[in-house]
């Protein structure tokens, strides 16, 4: 059973068609990417699973039904623009926030001062959050979408605004999350942190889903017979049963001539005395499958 | 912002404290302290003065002989200083002031003294004549209500200014807690916190939850102001005469909780539309004045209210909701409203805030908080009123 089921929404604001016949769905327990370029109906579609927009047509399931104000309490949501009431303290506008959430003073209390803590704002709190660096406050907006230990985390650019440190943080926190049980939607650009964290991934574009499916399922998908080796030897300029040698970075990728596979190029490789070090079937990049797949879409 | 009316109660009250003779008043206080007790001369050229009678002088001012002896009495300390009264004073209308030292406060009230004397002296000394020309005629207004015959005396300050400030005081506390809404909408915007809030509650939950909050402290903020109009006579009037002629009753302010909360429902319903729709608060306060025309115009027709309680016009604006607010008030503060007056106006109040209510609440959509457009206040109003569907 999904923990979110999209099922067919579409949703127009005027005459433009911001989301169009969009299915997916979300397992319990993954990190899912939400993809997509600007404009592509991303934001829709999360403010159409969080309630806050009425679809035009079809429907979403939360946890096994429609949306209720008690599961969006079990909801947490980090939304692309983001904001805290900045002439408020970081404390007493976290603590509203999380009240919101349905959590008492004294659970506020005892769980505050620990995410506070996990995120290095515990000497900060007592601050405005316009006196907050972007980071920080990025960091503080976190808090306020995960301090009621939700069971869905829907995040909108989690990483953005944050040095590496932090985005180490964050990410570590994420897989924590997910060992725990809990359900995360991210939407980024970011695709080296989809590749690293992401179980399954959809990418749409222009309101429609132009992929949906496992990160591995994908890449194979999109895999080509190309392949990457190092050499302990430069490399001949011709190379029988090779149709292409492209140099990148001290790495060489091949494309074989046509009929010969992997496998066949291999030995080809050796036949021919190349002296190798690395053999590596070519994975194509999420970015590579990205801008191929929307350029096409 | 609440407790600013607080301020002249604890100055009056600590002034209370400090002065023990409860009979002077805050001049009194002042001044006496400041003034050189010593008497001051007058040397009359003219003649023109022939009596020094002490209830205008208050002993304080005394004829001189001559302009040389009044310098000699100046000089040995005996007088404060002179006046000199020139040969030409019908015609040039001239005084000198002669005195070792300047001292604006005490000069201010000997002068008063010095022309109540001449004015006198002018009038052939005699009082009655004076007295008449002080107050040459007393108007005495009496306002009769239709129903109850109800008579009030309108030469008191209290029924004379009181309709005055009650109107004034409702207009700016049904504005100013009005526009709190428009400002906390304005400001979930502004800080982009508003999509923070609807992934937690909905927005009529969010709507209903700020005209509530807001509501509860603008009641009390109404109260404390009120309040405060009813206490500064009580405390203050000994040491400002004026204001112990105003007897504010409690059961005017009782009876402004209802009218007060229909006017901030009303107003602030209004605003709230206003706040969602708009994309910014620069842009929403632009359209607040076409919102608040009603309550403008209530200002601008004040005196024709007061002056006319139970005319045609003043009935329309008393049942009127958007005005009813505050002219109920202006009404009740003059003396007896007709009970069907009081019932319809609530009616009509209420029935239009349950509209402007609902018609606000629907327009309220996550769509319009989230976005933001050019408001344009007619299609606004006719939303509110004639509908539109929710997200």
């Amino acid at each position: 059973m999904s923990t979110i089921h999209v099922k067919n929404i579409s949703k127009s604001f005027g005459d433009t068609q911001a989301v169009k016949d969009v299915s997916f769905e979300v397992n319990p327990g993954e990190i899912f990417g939400l993809l997509g370029p600007n404009g592509s109906g991303k934001t829709t579609s999360i403010r159409v699973i969080l309630d806050i927009y009425q679809p035009d047509s079809g429907s979403v399931e939360i946890l096994d039904g429609p949306m209720t104000d008690e599961k969006l309490n079990r909801v947490g949501y980090l939304p692309e623009e983001r904001g805290l009431y900045q002439d408020v303290e970081v404390n007493r506008c976290l603590s509203y926030l999380a009240t919101l959430k349905g959590m008492s003073k004294a659970q506020i209390d005892k769980t505050l001062p620990a995410w506070l803590e996990r995120f290095d704002l515990t000497e900060h709190q007592k601050k405005k959050n316009k006196e907050l660096s972007k980071g920080m406050q990025q960091k503080a907006q976190l808090i306020a979408a995960l301090i009621h230990d939700p069971e869905i985390i829907i995040i909108d650019e989690p990483f953005s605004a944050l040095d590496p440190v932090n985005t180490q943080l964050v990410k570590d926190l994420l897989r924590e999350l997910r060992s725990a049980g809990k359900t995360i939607v991210m939407s980024t650009h970011q695709m080296n942190q989809v590749e690293t964290l992401c179980d399954r991934l959809v990418l749409i574009d222009y309101g429609k889903v132009l992929l949906e499916g496992g990160l591995s399922e994908i890449q194979d998908q999109f895999r080509t017979n190309q392949v990457i080796i190092t050499t302990a030897s430069p490399l001949p300029e011709k190379l029988e049963g090779v149709a292409k040698i492209e140099p990148m970075n001290g790495n060489f990728r091949l494309s074989p001539a046509e009929g010969i596979n992997a496998q066949d190029l291999l030995g080809l490789l050796v036949n021919q005395g190349v002296r190798l070090n690395t053999f590596e079937v070519a994975t194509p990049s999420l970015d590579e499958i990205f801008i191929q797949v929307v350029k096409k879409g | 912002m609440i407790l600013v009316p607080l301020i002249p109660i604890l100055l009056l009250g600590g002034l209370n404290l400090v002065n023990q003779d409860s009979s002077q008043t805050i001049q009194e206080i002042f001044v006496k302290e400041a003034a050189n007790p010593l008497p001051i001369g007058v040397v009359d050229k003219t003649k023109l003065i022939q009596e020094y009678p002490n209830w205008v002088t208050g002993g304080r001012l005394i004829a001189q002989e001559s302009e040389e002896l009044a310098r000699e009495r100046t000089a040995a300390g005996q007088l404060q200083g002179f006046y000199l009264i020139e040969e030409d004073y019908l015609q040039s209308g001239k005084l000198r002031f002669i005195k070792p030292e300047v001292n604006m406060i005490t000069e201010l009230v000997q002068q008063d003294q010095l022309k109540t004397l001449i004015e006198y002296n002018l009038l052939g000394a005699d009082e009655d004549v004076y007295l008449r020309y002080t107050n040459p005629a007393t108007f005495n207004y009496e306002y009769l209500n239709p129903e109850t015959a109800d008579t009030r005396d309108q030469s008191e300050a209290s029924t004379y200014w009181l309709p005055y400030i009650v109107t004034m005081f409702f207009y700016m506390v049904v504005l100013i807690s009005s526009s709190t809404m428009l400002s906390a909408i304005g400001k979930d915007k502004e800080n982009k916190v508003i999509e923070m809030l609807l992934s937690s509650v909905s927005p009529l939950d969010l709507f209903l939850g700020k005209i509530l909050a807001l509501g509860l402290v603008s009641l009390v903020q109404m109260l404390v102001w009120f309040g405060t109009i009813v206490l500064l006579p009580r405390i203050g009037g000994n040491m400002l005469p004026f204001l112990a002629d105003f007897d504010v009753s409690t059961s005017l302010v009782l009876s402004a909780i209802p009218f007060f909360i229909g006017g901030f429902l009303l107003y602030g319903s209004l605003m709230a539309g206003l706040g969602a729709l708009a994309p910014n608060l620069r842009e929403a306060n632009q359209s607040t004045f076409v919102l608040m025309l009603p309550l403008i115009f209530t200002i601008m027709a004040i005196a024709q209210l007061i002056e006319n309680p139970n005319s045609a016009f003043t009935t329309f604006m008393t049942l009127f909701p958007f005005t009813s607010p505050v002219v109920m008030m202006t009404r009740i503060s003059i003396g007896q409203v007709p009970a069907w007056q009081i019932i319809a106006c609530l009616i009509l109040l209420f029935g239009t805030v349950v509209v402007v209510m609902r018609g606000v609440a629907n327009l309220i959509s996550s769509q319009a908080l989230l976005s933001g457009q050019k408001v344009k206040v007619g299609q606004f109003l006719k939303t509110v009123f004639v509908g539109h569907p929710r997200k």
